[in-house]
């Protein structure tokens, strides 16, 4: 890629680009600055290529880097910031038909957006995108045990809205 | 039991759909607070678990691939480019100084009118039938000229002080005698009888 391959730009958006997406839509519960967010990911991958040092860390977790500095740019520039729809009305509902319960659904995005960013990151990452701890650990650039025991408080504290909401399992 | 480690075993255990050990069991039938938490955990879990099917194939739209990947090529047409156009640069210079070398020669003499014979010698301006170029510097002793076979036309011939019919339109041959700077120091009109034509 350093040498102007593009075939091998294109395999590494196609490798990258979803999770990278959907983590963005995750942590901003919007899909246009998700779509932001992603490309702007790839543009500064461009800028920083022939400076990238791949022996200071993965260019996954770089990737995720420069993602979580740009929600956070975002979120600082305030809510209106995060354009387009918000993440409820994007999601395919449709896949599971009739199980679904649309407030419920709701309440929970509600919930995960509400969660501290180490947590909802820790939600995203280990329950949403299913990596494992080690793998959380690396992208959020933080120790294993750390991840653990966000995971953990925020799902306590989602456990327990949900049940203030008297929410239940779509599907056991 | 202690009920803090249990509960990290519970959520753990929900989030892999696994089911408590016996022991664990036996602890939540006496503990209200364990098993409210396995429950709410299940649930949790199931609930993430449509969300994560439910977004699962989202992805950005193609656009945004087609965008980045013109500003890729964009970015590495720019970065190869002053090779190339340097490469090109001098090829085109080296082309044009081929095809238009001895045109541009021709045209550093200003009353040249077709592509001259240069010969060098030393030369007094006045001798062999030349004729001084009026307000023309002086040669200094012994300064290399050379003599310029060329045609002029009245107009040229006049401006270097030789008196010709105005109304004479051809081209003459003449010999113009240069100094080393190049400015025409005499001249002189060969190869015809000046008593004819228009003389």
């Amino acid at each position: 890629m350093k040498k102007g391959d593009k075939q091998a730009f294109a395999e590494l958006y196609e490798r990258r680009e979803p999770a990278l997406y959907r983590y963005a839509l995750h942590m901003t519960s919007n899909a246009g600055s998700a779509e932001e967010i992603a490309q702007e990911v790839f543009v500064q991958l461009m800028a920083a290529n022939t400076r990238f040092d791949e022996t200071r860390g993965s260019l996954e977790g770089w990737m995720y880097g420069v993602a979580r500095n740009l929600i956070r740019v975002l979120r600082r520039k305030g809510a209106g910031a995060f354009s387009g729809e918000p993440v409820e009305q994007v999601f395919d509902h449709n896949i599971l038909g009739s199980l679904i319960d649309g407030e419920t659904m709701a309440a929970l995005h509600a919930a995960i957006r509400e969660l501290p960013e180490g947590y909802r990151e820790a939600v995203v990452l280990c329950d949403l995108e299913e990596r494992n701890y080690d793998e959380a650990a690396r992208l959020m650039g933080c120790p294993v045990g750390t991840i653990r025991s966000r995971l953990h408080r925020a799902r306590g504290l989602l456990a327990a809205k949900m049940k203030r909401l008297n929410v239940h399992a779509f599907a056991r | 039991m202690n009920c803090e480690s249990n509960v990290e075993k519970l959520v753990e255990l929900a989030r892999r759909r696994g089911e408590p050990s016996p022991a664990l069991k036996v602890h939540m039938r006496s503990c209200d607070h364990c098993l409210d938490r396995w429950e709410a955990e299940r649930v949790l879990s199931a609930n993430l678990r449509y969300i994560r099917m439910d977004t699962g194939s989202r992805r950005a739209p193609a656009a945004v691939r087609v965008s980045l990947m013109q500003q890729f090529e964009a970015q590495h047409a720019r970065t190869f480019r002053p090779y190339w156009s340097w490469g090109l640069a001098v090829a085109a210079a080296l082309l044009l100084g081929v095809l238009l070398g001895p045109e541009a020669i021709n045209r550093l003499h200003p009353v040249a009118t077709v592509a001259p014979a240069v010969e060098e010698a030393q030369a007094d301006p006045d001798a062999d039938g030349f004729i001084a170029v009026p307000y023309a510097p002086p040669l200094a002793t012994g300064e290399l000229v050379r003599i310029v076979h060329t045609e002029l036309n009245p107009a040229a011939l006049a401006s270097l002080g030789v008196s010709v019919d105005p109304s004479w339109t051809t081209q003459l041959p003449a010999d113009v005698l240069e100094g080393e700077d190049g400015m025409p120091r005499a001249v002189r009109v060969s190869e015809v009888d000046l008593t004819e034509g228009g003389f």
